[in-house]
């Protein structure tokens, strides 16, 4: 196998949560179940006292009458959106790929806000401490609170910002938003 | 552009203002009081502060031709807003003045 794939898969792999926990519920669920089922039919077969309902009786039960067939259906419906839910979200974790000439780096998304916070106080010339910024997967929004009296250049930081986002070359590839609050403050 | 960052401070803001006004009015330093804040995104600076007037209408000498307590403050809150936010690097959206007390600067009577 060629490193190129294997850092591929290992990067994936970082980047993604495993959903095994969500399958070994599922599949004890469903053993369960069919445990139970099998033994109730056995114990028909053989004439045996039944654990809780003969299997004829629990399709009866079940088939009884419209508003029973109708519940019934609705769990089942709700149990399997759940599945598909789990199965089909992407298991995303908050973090990005940075790739260089030999190694992939896999970066937080904490990480990769506070380097752009820096970039944009620095641009803005307020203290770090008053700019708020958010990554997730192919966005950031930074939020930049002026000092009183001095005004903030909306456009060059988010200039500033969209090179700091250009140099680091974060995969999935990440978009900028720079927003200057109204109110400003004084610092202490 | 020289790297690095400049913070002025509330405090340095207040002292600033106080310092001004209080020259301006020909007050002491501390009989003012400065608060600054902001408003919307630009100094609002708050001055409590005594004025001293010249004595008026005794039509002895020059000094009774003081200025009036309107101009004062209208010399006070320009000069705020020019001098003081030249003098702090910030842009002065609002001044509140006020006036806590007025004095009337009696001429010294020689003996």
């Amino acid at each position: 196998m060629n490193t190129r794939r294997m850092r591929r898969i290992a990067a994936r792999r970082e980047r993604h949560s495993s959903r095994s926990t969500a399958v070994s519920v599922a599949l004890v669920l469903v053993a369960l179940g069919g445990a139970y089922l099998g033994t109730e039919c056995v114990l028909a077969a053989v004439g045996a006292q039944p654990l809780l309902a003969a299997p004829a009786d629990l399709v009866r039960l079940a088939v009884e009458d419209e508003p029973r067939r109708l519940g019934i259906a609705a769990v089942l419906a709700v149990l399997g959106i759940i599945a598909l839910v789990l199965a089909l979200t992407l298991g995303g974790r908050p973090r990005h790929r940075v790739e260089r000439e030999s190694v992939t780096v896999i970066v937080d998304d904490e990480v990769l806000a506070s380097g752009l916070s820096r970039a944009a106080a620095d641009s803005a010339g307020v203290p770090r401490q008053q700019v708020r910024t958010s990554v997730s997967r192919n966005r950031a929004a930074v939020r930049v609170t002026p000092v009183s009296g001095r005004a903030v250049a909306q456009s060059a930081v988010a200039q500033a910002v969209a090179s700091a986002v250009t140099a680091v070359g974060a995969r999935p590839v990440i978009r900028s938003r720079v927003q200057v609050a109204e109110e400003g403050v004084i610092p202490r | 552009m020289i790297p690095g960052r400049v913070t002025v401070t509330a405090r340095a803001l207040t002292s600033t203002f106080a310092a001004l006004a209080a020259d301006e009015l020909g007050v002491r330093r501390r009989d003012v009081r400065a608060q600054v804040s902001d408003s919307r995104g630009r100094l609002r600076v708050r001055i409590d502060t005594p004025i001293t007037l010249a004595p008026h209408g005794d039509g002895e000498s020059e000094r009774s031709a003081g200025p009036s307590v309107t101009d004062l403050i209208d010399r006070l809150r320009e000069r705020l807003t020019d001098e003081g936010g030249a003098m702090t690097g910030s842009t002065v959206g609002e001044v509140q003045l006020h006036i806590t007390d007025a004095r009337i600067d009696q001429p010294r009577r020689v003996s």
